[in-house]
């Protein structure tokens, strides 16, 4: 993030489509040469954001600037932006040539600059040979290439792509993630991708923003959103979270949070992250890969973690990783993730064992706007 | 296998039915003696006949101009109401109107039509045939462009935009290109429609210029001379290659 310097600047915009509200008062800066993701799930507006920069639809309150410019009431075909469409959106009567000279065109470049940009444009995205093909004969792979290829060729302030793998099978996916990486930083133009797939933005973003009903939660590097979520929704959203929530309680000068008759140690510095106070709704998001698990009569009673004894009642095998589902005697269930076992596992569904987590590795967040206290339903049925 | 039989033989029937006149037709203009009950030899005599009849030649030309003009600015016209229907305003309301002059019956459209002219003291002439087929043609552009249109992925549209062409570029570089066939099917139609469209062109034409259909019509009265049989081979011909040119474009498949 050295050397950061605003590129867009999006002001308090708000876009309604009928009663849905997709956009809600977003305020939010890229950089220059940034990779940017808007990352949430559909009808979160993210979409619709995208647009907005595109130009393809209009704010109805706020402002978009570019360099300092206002670039809200200008255009689309009149701004310094292309976009990539999910669909790619290839003209299928011109050739894959024809396709990315078409903007280049629009400008009344002479032919031969035309003709030398189309050719390096070819030459980037490897597929030097393909530029009399018509768009129907081209794989997938190939389709976003010369989709990406048409959008960059034109060397815009800031490149849109709109689930930009989406359409790509997932082998291809996990591929083009890299591929999109490097071409980015050798063109070095800004890249603002829309996507829903969390594992995707935090690969290839350098920031992202995290969106939910027209309203962004949180703006940050990757690791932030993992490690320090500003909200619960955030960190259920990002990753996989298992999630207390309580009331916190200051004890002789430590942290607590309450559960119904049960007190979790929490981290000081994470009560003071948010600002929280004796009393103030909360929740310890731990990530399964932070808690530990150990046979019941192994660990004493520390200051420095959290423990609980349980029954394992899952078990699976990831490869990399074993997955546990464990339960306590009252009901409360945790997701634990073991790293690198290899061979079978030291525990069998039905043993009673030690969960818990180091109170650093216990994450806080405020929760008084979402009262959800409950682990989503989902942690347990993704081991399936 | 039996049942295959009957099936083979009862299409035999329907077809004969349907095309057995128009078959008869075709052979009676290739007959010399001129009569349709004594068979005089192949010859190519009435074909003759016809380039030496001015009037059936002159009513001919008028046809073609008619239709060649009505079907220009259907095309025009109708790939604009269909883009219009499709994009801006979807109503079932507007569609039925706009589909309403392909199904009221003829008659009722040229008197309406007859009644209008004279209200606003149009003399009846080609011009008014011309505009009488317009209002049918457009219709039938229209459907068709419409059915185009239905595949259309507008996010093309948006790509060209978004690449720095202006809406009107746009039209031309992107989405004509790709409604084209549409709009050709629905010419070739439109043209075949008018070519030989008979109550309409009866009510609105003037005295002077009929169309062909109006001719023959007015030559039957009197007695078909036999090269009226060869300019209807003519004529079933042209019609033949336009449908099926226009079939060919109608369809999706071997365009992309």
């Amino acid at each position: 993030m050295n050397g950061w310097r605003e590129l867009i600047r999006i002001e308090n915009v708000t876009k309604r489509f009928g009663s849905t509200v997709a956009a809600d008062h977003i305020t939010l800066s890229i950089g220059e040469g940034e990779f940017f993701a808007l990352l949430g799930p559909s009808g979160c507006g993210k979409t619709t954001l995208l647009r907005m920069l595109a130009g393809f639809e209009t704010p109805d309150s706020g402002c978009i600037f570019l360099d300092g410019k206002d670039l809200t009431a200008v255009r689309p075909w009149k701004r310094p932006v292309n976009m990539m469409f999910q669909s790619y959106a290839l003209f299928p009567h011109m050739n894959v040539y024809d396709n990315i000279a078409y903007g280049l065109r629009q400008e009344g470049l002479p032919a031969a600059e035309i003709d030398r940009r189309v050719r390096n444009a070819l030459e980037l995205i490897g597929l030097p040979d393909l530029a009399k093909r018509k768009p129907g004969s081209l794989s997938g792979g190939q389709k976003q290439r010369v989709a990406l290829a048409r959008a960059i060729v034109k060397q815009p302030r800031v490149l849109l792509l709109d689930e930009p793998l989406a359409a790509l099978d997932r082998k291809l996916r996990v591929e083009m993630r890299l591929e999109l990486k490097r071409l980015q930083s050798e063109v070095g133009i800004a890249f603002v991708f829309v996507t829903h797939d969390q594992e995707e933005a935090l690969t290839m973003a350098d920031r992202a923003a995290v969106m939910k009903d027209g309203r962004i939660m949180q703006v940050g590097t990757p690791e932030e959103l993992y490690t320090r979520p500003a909200n619960l929704y955030v960190a259920q959203f990002i990753g996989e979270a298992n999630v207390i929530g309580g009331r916190l309680e200051c004890i002789e000068s430590e942290w607590l949070l309450r559960q119904d008759t049960h007190l979790f140690r929490v981290s000081g510095a994470e009560v003071r992250r948010h600002g929280l106070m004796q009393g103030s709704l909360a929740a310890i998001v731990v990530r399964p890969e932070r808690m530990f698990i150990a046979s019941a009569s192994s660990v004493a009673e520390r200051k420095d973690y959290n423990g609980l004894s349980a029954r394992v009642i899952e078990i699976a095998y990831l490869g990399s990783a074993y997955n546990f589902v464990v339960q306590t005697d009252e009901g409360r269930r945790f997701f634990v993730q073991v790293q690198g076992a290899e061979g079978s596992p030291s525990y069998r569904v039905g043993d009673v064992v030690m969960v818990g987590w180091g109170v650093e590795q216990g994450i806080l967040v405020p929760m008084d706007e979402f009262g959800n206290t409950n682990p989503p339903e989902g942690i347990a049925n993704k081991l399936r | 296998m039996r049942l295959r039989t009957w099936l083979r033989l009862h299409s035999t029937l329907v077809y004969a039915f349907l095309y057995g006149p128009i078959v008869m037709l075709v052979i009676l203009s290739f007959n010399r003696s001129g009569l349709p009950t004594a068979w005089g030899g192949f010859s190519l005599h009435w074909y003759r006949e016809l380039l030496h009849n001015e009037a059936l030649l002159n009513a001919a030309l008028n046809s073609v101009l008619v239709a060649a003009g009505s079907t220009l600015v259907s095309a025009v016209f109708g790939t604009l109401l269909a883009m219009g229907l499709e994009r801006i305003a979807r109503s079932l309301v507007l569609d039925a109107f706009v589909f309403l002059p392909m199904i009221i019956p003829d008659i009722v459209l040229a008197i309406a039509l007859l009644s209008f002219f004279t209200l606003i003291e149009l003399p009846l002439s080609l011009l008014t045939i011309t505009v009488s087929h317009i209002v049918f043609n457009i219709a039938f552009v229209a459907a068709i462009v419409r059915t185009r249109l239905s595949y259309f992925d507008n996010t093309l549209e948006e790509a060209s935009l978004d690449l720095g062409a202006p809406p009107l570029k746009t039209f031309f570089n992107v989405t004509l290109p790709l409604i084209l066939p549409g709009v050709l099917a629905g010419s070739l139609l439109a043209f075949t429609i008018s070519l030989d469209e008979f109550v309409i062109a009866f009510f609105t034409a003037g005295p002077s210029q009929p169309t062909l259909p109006i001719l023959i019509y007015s030559m039957v009265r009197f007695g078909v001379t036999p090269d009226v049989n060869a300019l209807a081979t003519v004529v079933l011909s042209v019609s033949a290659l336009l449908i099926l040119i226009s079939q060919r474009l109608g369809g999706t498949e071997g365009f992309f």
